[in-house]
């Protein structure tokens, strides 16, 4: 161990600021690398399966001539 | 020479699964690499006689700075391989690569400049080898941002390929920087032809370090290029199979 205790660890022999900062910003740059992808995947996947889940819902048909303005399907944003 | 793996990286349901089967080991890995190197440098790594303990940012400085240039490589070779034989998992892997490297690159132009203060007296200075790495920060958010730039997506790749392809210059440049001209900016750490001048009580936590920070580039390259796949490929039977 090259520290004597806690206490000079944190200080680490006066640089304790730069030191901390720096280490705080890789720790950053990690979970910003590791968040982004994982709730991008997340996002993906809920787009597939509302996507299959639509087309289950309603067959492939041929688009029909509409009298009326369409009405959004139920449950699904506009 | 095999070229079967050549062709089966066109492919990027191979690509999917055989990243999915090395994953869990990349995670691992690298976890435990960055783990041991971090705390062997922070915690037993013997003070620097000149600089103290603000050295011990050396151990996370000069694994983003490595990775940021190693990054863009990648990049560049992806590029080339996209623009001549039309592979689009290379053009996905540049489009994937770019955040990954930019962040790298903060995060050496940051980790430099607090090592720089107690240092050098200095956050910065327009130093060769600090300007040339800002370029390659540009470089990057430039990447980024030509995707975005053309409505068609073809357009955009080729477009992108190509700067990453011219880009690839300032490389050297950053290599050679500290040798080139007088710069602030101490010369390499770590030479593959000479005998390191750094003590191994402080080198080999480095290289842990290194070797850490590696494997978490692949592992979060990984992750993004396998959303890129399923985002891309979402129409395929053999997505549609795995949401099934």
């Amino acid at each position: 161990m090259a520290f004597e205790d806690f206490a000079s660890f944190i200080a680490m022999g006066g640089h304790g600021l730069y030191v901390w900062t720096s280490y705080a910003v890789a720790a950053l740059v990690v979970i910003f690398n590791l968040v982004g992808p994982w709730r991008e995947k997340r996002r993906i996947q809920a787009s597939i399966s509302r996507q299959m889940r639509r087309e289950t819902a309603a067959p492939k048909t041929k688009p029909v001539q509409r009298s009326a303005p369409m009405k959004p399907a139920h449950g699904e944003s506009v | 020479m095999n070229w079967t793996f050549f062709h089966k990286l066109g492919s990027p349901k191979w690509f999917y699964e055989i990243s999915g089967r090395w994953l869990p080991w990349l995670v691992i890995s690298s976890a435990i690499l960055m783990t041991v190197g971090l705390v062997w440098g922070l915690l037993f790594a013997p003070p620097d006689y000149l600089q103290g303990n603000s050295y011990r940012i050396i151990f996370i400085h000069v694994p983003s700075a490595f990775l940021a240039q190693a990054t863009y490589v990648m990049m560049a070779v992806a590029g080339a391989v996209a623009l001549i034989w039309r592979m689009k998992l290379a053009d996905w892997a540049l489009k994937c690569g770019a955040p990954i490297g930019a962040s790298f690159t903060v995060m050496a132009l940051v980790t430099g400049a607090v090592w720089g203060k107690p240092t050098w007296g200095t956050w910065w200075v327009w130093d060769a080898r600090l300007t040339a790495m800002l370029i390659l920060l540009f470089l990057y958010i430039g990447i980024i941002a030509l995707r975005d730039a053309f409505p068609s997506q073809q357009t955009a790749s080729k477009a992108c390929a190509i700067l990453a392809l011219v880009g690839v210059v300032n490389i050297p440049i950053i290599k050679f920087s500290v040798e080139w001209w007088n710069t602030l900016h101490q010369p390499a750490t770590l030479k593959l032809t000479e005998k390191p001048a750094m003590a191994p009580e402080m080198l080999i936590p480095l290289l842990i370090c290194m070797a850490g920070f590696y494997l978490f580039f692949l592992t979060v390259f990984f992750l993004r290029l396998r959303n890129e796949i399923l985002h891309r490929e979402q129409r395929t039977r053999w997505v549609r199979a795995l949401f099934s």
